[in-house]
């Protein structure tokens, strides 16, 4: 081949197919959907990235929480995620529709934070770890986030927000560690992650220690009277 | 196609290449120079990120110098600083040559030079600040990337005209790889900039531009230098032929066909649809053709004469390149499989093949290449040939042992992960031992760059100064007058 | 240091005919991967279409996903309550096997409370929440439950919630319907307070 129009029109042929197959129909497939009403009280999905952990997002982003965290739930027989309690379903595009912007991770240093929300709802569980994560997960790798709180004097009754320690991690008496903005946002947007809702593509599995002869799959009907019978 | 600005070319016996090499001297000088300093910055906070895994206290007392700010931070310096510079060094100079033309008021390439070196800068130093955008391999913040499409303007339309107005109209097989990857690149880098930097796409499709992106920087742009590189300095330096130009052609063909679509492979396991990440999966697979098709011919090209090329350093280098070239696309197939990757996937084992592809397949052919380049650019000699050997060794042993202790860290990690009866910690803390055969080795490969840089300053100190005294003499400022006249 | 032993002329590639069998080999291998990925992903002639966005692996097509999915109203509720289950936090306490944890949260597995006759006292306690000491399985708990009534606004999810505890983990309650539920929110719509143990007990468990 010695010609410089056929290279180039080699070049751009095989781009525009993987371009076309790999971001225009995906394009056209996830980035058009749009928020949806789901389950029996049809309330819209995704809503949880909002507010305060709109702003926390941001927070998780500038300190590349992403380098070792991920947010996405693989299904049964792709790992043992579900089995492992990180969701109760496996994680979809509809679930990531309000995130700005999308942090999926790919390295599992620390857990998967996808439904951290729905595992560990207690800010102040968050608050103590992000301080000192020893404290909370006696040997972890993860670094204290120290920076993100202020530590100040106690005044008064102390501040509502101020970091419940025990023994080893508190502040010398009379001082008491307290969250920044930062930390508060953060926490917050922790606290809002969840995906279990169930969706058409994502409908939640079966209990895996379902006992007996009860629903252990959804498929079942002998088990389950119907309603209208009682 | 006669351009009436060249050489005609019955009077000149060609442009020498002297002259060729003469004419990239200043572009040049900046890339291959200024990227090795990237590469020593890129590999010292590789390695700082390392030493975190085991001790996570360690210069952990800012936000500057968190984890997850060094990590995006080396990443950028390795790929941005070091591989896609080396990477317009070694285009331009492969395309001059091969066209047999000079490169054409290159001082304005300067700019370029300088435009990306800015850029990348500020990119990195906003990462650093908490800037990043939270996408691997597209981390710069908005800042960054005015430079960077400057600079990356400039090459590009350079690159195109040189090869437009190249005096030896046959293509050679490196020519191929070279074009398309220009193409390629600027292609995949507009889109993905636009996409998740400047107008963020909603939702997921984020991570669809990011992997696609990612994949296309280290096979379409990297990895069609580094095959251009092959292409070019094996049979050279052995004084031989290819072996088979047709099966380079065909070579040539299925790998632009088959691997822009290996992308989302990166997302196996993720929140898309099957068909998306199973084609991912297929075509990696399908990439042992070219592959194999490629490695044949250049392992026929060197038969029998493997261990007299072995005294060159240069051919060392492209040599062990190759072969983590292959090793990579072996592990991405391998890694590629749900079933594999049900265990490896979110592990360090991905990220052992990306750091393969983008130090061993992409840095060490364009270590070779420099190597070979800058003494002609130049007219400077590499000052210390021990320091080329220790560069030698420590990146190839440090790569090895660096992508082993990763590997086998990564599949323990899987393992353990996957199996819910044990603790999330004791499943890290089992695969920490193998990831410190990856700290040491990362301290290694550091060793051989900071080689490198010391050769290449005192290098580019030997080519500077007279550049400086001849500089400062005619604007009258030295008064010596002693000018050494180096070609 | 001499960086070079090959010559300084540009390099040049010989010439030799293909062998045919690359052509062979590239058919099959490009017929291998759109094989692989019709199988993993691909739907042909599928309700939603040849590449669904809505199949993900594992599910291997557009009608297995509908299949997936319960129409069947009996089953539906049962997935309408495992979906609650976690979706109100229930999940967070009583835990994914609902055992409970020991001394803090009580099990909801083989609880006496839990597989009563009828759902009054188990409704109670998720409409308006439990406060005080409580004996569950013989072991006794003195914590309280946060009232999720105005959470649950709609009755066939909280009758789908109290279903599925019912019989989950080997309980043997029987299923609860939207009405009861229905009836039960009306009776005690004026209540404020937290329940406690031995009001619960004062009121039948079924009507």
């Amino acid at each position: 081949m010695n010609s410089g129009p056929i290279l180039f029109l080699c070049a751009f042929l095989t781009m525009a197919a993987s371009f076309w197959g790999l971001i225009l129909k995906p394009y056209a497939q996830l980035a058009t959907e749009d928020l949806r009403q789901v389950g029996v009280s049809k309330r819209l999905y995704p809503n949880n990235t909002l507010g305060l952990a709109k702003a926390g997002a941001d927070v998780y982003r500038a300190h590349g929480c992403v380098e070792c965290h991920t947010q996405q739930v693989r299904p049964e027989g792709q790992g043992g995620d579900i089995a492992r309690g990180w969701g109760i379903r496996r994680t979809v595009a509809q679930d990531y529709l309000l995130e700005q912007p999308v942090q999926l991770g790919s390295l599992r240093v620390g857990p998967d934070l996808a439904n951290v929300g729905a595992r560990l709802p207690d800010a102040q569980w968050h608050y103590q770890h992000m301080y000192a994560p020893r404290s909370k997960v006696p040997e972890s790798t993860m670094p204290a986030y120290k920076f993100l709180f202020r530590k100040q004097p106690i005044t008064g009754a102390g501040s509502p927000d101020a970091l419940q320690f025990e023994d080893d991690f508190a502040p010398e008496e009379g001082f008491e560690i307290v969250p920044t903005e930062a930390a508060r946002a953060l926490v917050a947007y922790l606290t809002s992650r969840r995906a279990d809702l169930a969706l058409f593509e994502a409908p939640v599995p079966a209990s895996p220690d379902a006992e007996g002869d009860t629903n252990a799959a959804p498929a079942q009907a002998e088990s389950i009277t119907t309603p209208a019978a009682e | 196609m006669t351009d009436p600005t060249q050489n005609p070319p019955a009077a000149a016996s060609a442009v020498s290449t002297a002259a060729i090499d003469a004419s990239c001297r200043w572009p040049l000088m900046v890339f291959f120079g200024k990227g090795v300093g990237w590469l020593m910055i890129g590999s010292l906070l590789l390695l700082i990120s390392s030493i975190k895994m085991h001790g996570p206290g360690f210069l952990g007392d800012t936000a500057w110098l968190g984890l997850g700010r060094v990590k995006p931070a080396a990443m950028t310096a390795l790929a941005y600083g070091f591989g896609v510079q080396f990477a317009f060094g070694m285009l331009l100079w492969m395309l001059c040559r091969l066209g047999r033309v000079p490169l054409l008021n290159a001082p304005f390439l300067f700019l370029a030079g300088g435009a990306w070196n800015i850029g990348v800068f500020f990119g990195w130093l906003g990462i650093l600040g908490g800037a990043s955008t939270g996408h691997a391999y597209m981390e710069m913040p908005r800042a960054a990337w005015p430079f960077v499409f400057v600079a990356l303007g400039l090459v590009a339309l350079w690159g195109l005209l040189t090869f437009h107005n190249r005096s030896e109209r046959r293509l050679y097989v490196s020519q191929w790889y070279l074009v398309a990857g220009l193409f390629w690149f600027v292609w995949a880098v507009s889109v993905a900039a636009y996409l998740l930097v400047f107008q963020p796409v909603r939702g997921v499709m984020q991570a669809v531009v990011a992997a696609w992106f990612a994949h296309d920087l280290l096979h379409l742009w990297l990895g069609a230098v580094g095959l251009a590189a092959l292409h070019y300095f094996i049979p050279k330096l052995l004084g031989r032929p290819l072996y088979s130009r047709q099966l380079a052609l065909f070579g040539f063909w299925t790998y632009a066909f088959f691997a822009p679509w290996g992308g989302l492979a990166r997302l196996s396991g993720g929140p898309l649809p099957a068909w998306m990440i199973s084609s991912g999966i297929a075509s990696n697979a399908m990439m042992i053709l070219p592959l194999g098709c490629i490695a044949f011919n250049l392992y026929k090209t060197i038969e029998g004469d493997l261990k007299a090329a072995r005294e060159n350093i240069i051919f060392r280098f492209l040599f062990c390149g190759g072969v983590a070239l292959c090793a990579g696309w072996l592990l991405q197939i391998l890694l590629s499989f749900r079933t594999v990757s049900a265990t490896t996937a979110f592990t360090f084992a991905p990220m052992a093949v990306d750091h393969l592809f983008l130090l061993g397949a992409f840095g060490l052919v364009g270590f070779g290449a420099a190597y070979y380049i800058m003494p002609r650019v130049s007219g400077i000699d590499w000052p210390s040939a021990k320091l080329a050997d220790l560069h030698f060794l420590c990146s190839v042993g440090g790569l090895i042992l660096h992508v082993i202790g990763l590997l086998l860290a990564g599949w323990v990690q899987g393992a353990r992960i996957n199996n819910p009866e044990l603790d999330f910690m004791t499943a890290i803390k089992s695969s920490i031992p193998m990831v410190g055969l990856s700290t040491l080795a990362l301290l290694i490969f550091l060793a051989g760059q900071a080689a490198f840089f010391l050769n290449t300053q005192k290098l580019v100190c030997r080519w500077w100064s007279p550049v400086m005294r001849e500089c400062c003499a005619s604007v009258g400022l030295c008064r010596s007058g002693k000018v050494e006249v180096e070609s | 240091m001499d960086p070079n032993t090959g010559t300084d002329a540009e390099p040049t590639a010989s010439s030799r005919p293909l062998p045919a069998i690359l052509i062979g080999i590239l058919a099959l291998v490009v017929f291998w991967g759109d094989s692989y990925v019709m199988d993993h992903g691909g739907d042909l002639m599928g309700k939603g279409g040849s590449f669904p966005k809505e199949v993900y692996y594992p599910v291997p097509s557009y009608a297995a996903l509908e299949k997936l999915n319960p129409e069947d109203p009996s089953k539906k509720l049962i997935e309408i309550g495992r979906n609650g289950y976690s979706y109100y936090g229930c999940i967070g306490c009583h835990q994914p096997n609902g055992m409970g944890t020991p001394g803090v949260n009580p099990p909801l597995t083989g609880s006496e409370w839990v597989n009563a006759e009828g759902p009054n006292r188990i409704a109670r306690i998720i409409l308006h929440g439990l406060i005080g000491p409580i004996t569950v399985n013989g072991q006794s708990f003195n914590s309280q439950m946060p009232p999720l009534g105005t959470a649950i606004t709609d009755d066939e999810e909280l009758a789908g919630i109290i279903t599925f505890i019912r019989q989950e983990w080997g309980n043997t309650g029987s299923p609860v319907t939207a009405e009861q539920v229905a009836k039960i929110r009306e009776e005690t719509k004026d209540r404020t307070s937290q329940w406690k143990a031995d009001e619960l007990l004062a009121i039948p468990a079924a009507d």
